[in-house]
């Protein structure tokens, strides 16, 4: 009977042991931190159909030349208005523009700095090309001029005007013709379909 | 006896672009620079022949100028009219045809404008009488003239539709740079598009260059006779 006796107090023992080190991992497991979901999974980084975008209005001018024609665009989505102007103005000078509009920002053109001013105002910093590479004509030059302009304010509803630097600095005009020493409200009339052309 | 001074005595007609900047450059090589001097050489030769008158250029050869050298030749020989004369480009090569540009005000500009009628000064002057002298920054001087230019630019849209290619429409408002500071009437002509390769060829010729130097010095004996006609200030 005490070796019976004996047995029955191991096994207890052992199932208790056995209980207690269950219980403990299954605690320890609670306790750390969820790992990372893309553990397990591959490196590269996530195509854009992931990031988020917003459909911007930006301005081009149709494959005639005429005017300047409104385009839906996706444009990936920033925190903030200075973040989400960067964006929309980065896809606007890109030179790929999908048929049949045409891009009127010379090739070659970056965006330098993107700030707006607690009155409203932003200020676009473009690098030289916009000025080197510019084929010139008033026209041309209002199509470049408004295509920024109206496409930092219809999407951006805190900015009423836009006044555009070159290399850093105040510009007189971009390629002779059109004034840039201030701040510049939209122009809908070189835009189709605006009720002047 | 008091004579009146005629309403155009002095004209300055600007080629755009020069020296280093050849403005729009065509696909046969035109240069916007050598059309624009080529017409306002023929302009200035009419206008000094038939009416007499002083014409003055902002340049007489390849040289190169800033918007406000140009506009201070005509302001420091106070002409009464200002003509900048150009050539166009845009992109994909249809567009075509001449168009004319005028300043239109902005928000500052009208605000300048309305000040500048409000705070104007009344100076005595010989004979008991008074002048008034319009206080305003120099480089809006042209928010004085804005209706006038306006009138100027439909006279020369009007003239030179049916002697050369006209674009549609003709008659075009914009910040332009080189007429903000012309404190005078004045107008900025795009005699057609360089970057359409059928205009360019037809901009080289004498019958192009004659037609468009004759369109504009009909419009500006229009614009004498509107001068003329209208009352006094």
């Amino acid at each position: 009977v005490t070796r019976r006796r004996t047995i029955q107090i191991v096994a207890a023992l052992a199932l208790f042991a056995l209980l207690a080190w269950a219980v403990n991992v299954v605690l320890q497991r609670l306790a750390e931190p969820p790992a990372p979901a893309a553990a397990d999974t591959d490196s590269t980084p996530p195509e854009p159909a992931d990031v988020p975008h917003i459909t911007a209005t930006l301005f081009y001018a149709g494959i005639d030349g005429q005017a300047l024609l409104r385009v839906q665009r996706e444009v990936p989505l920033a925190t903030g208005t200075v973040p989400q102007g960067r964006e929309i103005l980065m896809v606007l000078m890109q030179q790929e523009v999908p048929a049949p509009y045409v891009s009127v920002i010379p090739p070659g053109t970056t965006l330098r700095a993107f700030y707006v001013t607690e009155r409203g105002d932003a200020f676009v910093d473009l690098s030289g090309e916009v000025t080197r590479n510019h084929p010139g004509g008033s026209f041309a030059e209002l199509l470049t001029v408004y295509a920024i302009v109206n496409s930092v304010i219809t999407n951006l509803p805190t900015v009423q005007r836009v006044q555009i630097l070159i290399d850093g600095k105040e510009a007189e005009t971009l390629a002779g013709h059109v004034d840039l020493r201030r701040p510049l409200t939209p122009d809908l009339s070189i835009v189709r379909g605006s009720g002047a052309r | 006896v008091v004579t009146r001074r005629p309403a155009l005595a002095t004209i300055v007609i600007d080629p755009g672009h020069g020296g280093e900047d050849p403005g729009v450059r065509g696909a046969a090589g035109s240069e916007e620079k050598r059309l624009t001097l080529e017409v306002a050489r023929r302009l200035k030769a009419l206008v000094e022949a038939r009416l007499g008158l002083r014409v003055v250029l902002t340049r007489e050869d390849d040289r190169a100028l800033t918007v406000d050298e140009r506009a201070a030749v005509a302001n420091n020989n106070k002409a009464d009219l200002f003509l900048s004369l150009h050539a166009n480009g845009a992109p994909g090569g249809s567009r075509a045809g001449a168009e004319v540009f005028f300043v239109r005000l902005d928000d500052e500009g009208r605000a300048v404008r309305g000040a500048a009628d409000a705070e104007s000064v009344v100076l005595p002057v010989l004979g008991g009488a008074s002048r008034r002298i319009d206080v305003i920054r120099w480089d809006l001087a042209r928010a004085n003239h804005v209706d006038e230019s306006e009138i100027l630019a439909t006279m020369i849209a009007a003239e030179l539709q049916g002697r050369v290619p006209t674009a549609t429409p003709a008659l075009q408002s914009g910040l332009i740079r080189v007429l903000m500071g012309a404190n005078m009437p004045a107008a900025l002509v795009e005699l057609g598009y360089l970057t359409n390769e059928e205009q360019e060829a037809a901009m080289q010729s004498d019958a192009f260059l004659a037609s468009a130097a004759q369109a504009l010095f009909d419009s500006i004996v229009r614009f004498g006779e509107y001068l003329q006609k209208r009352p006094s200030r």
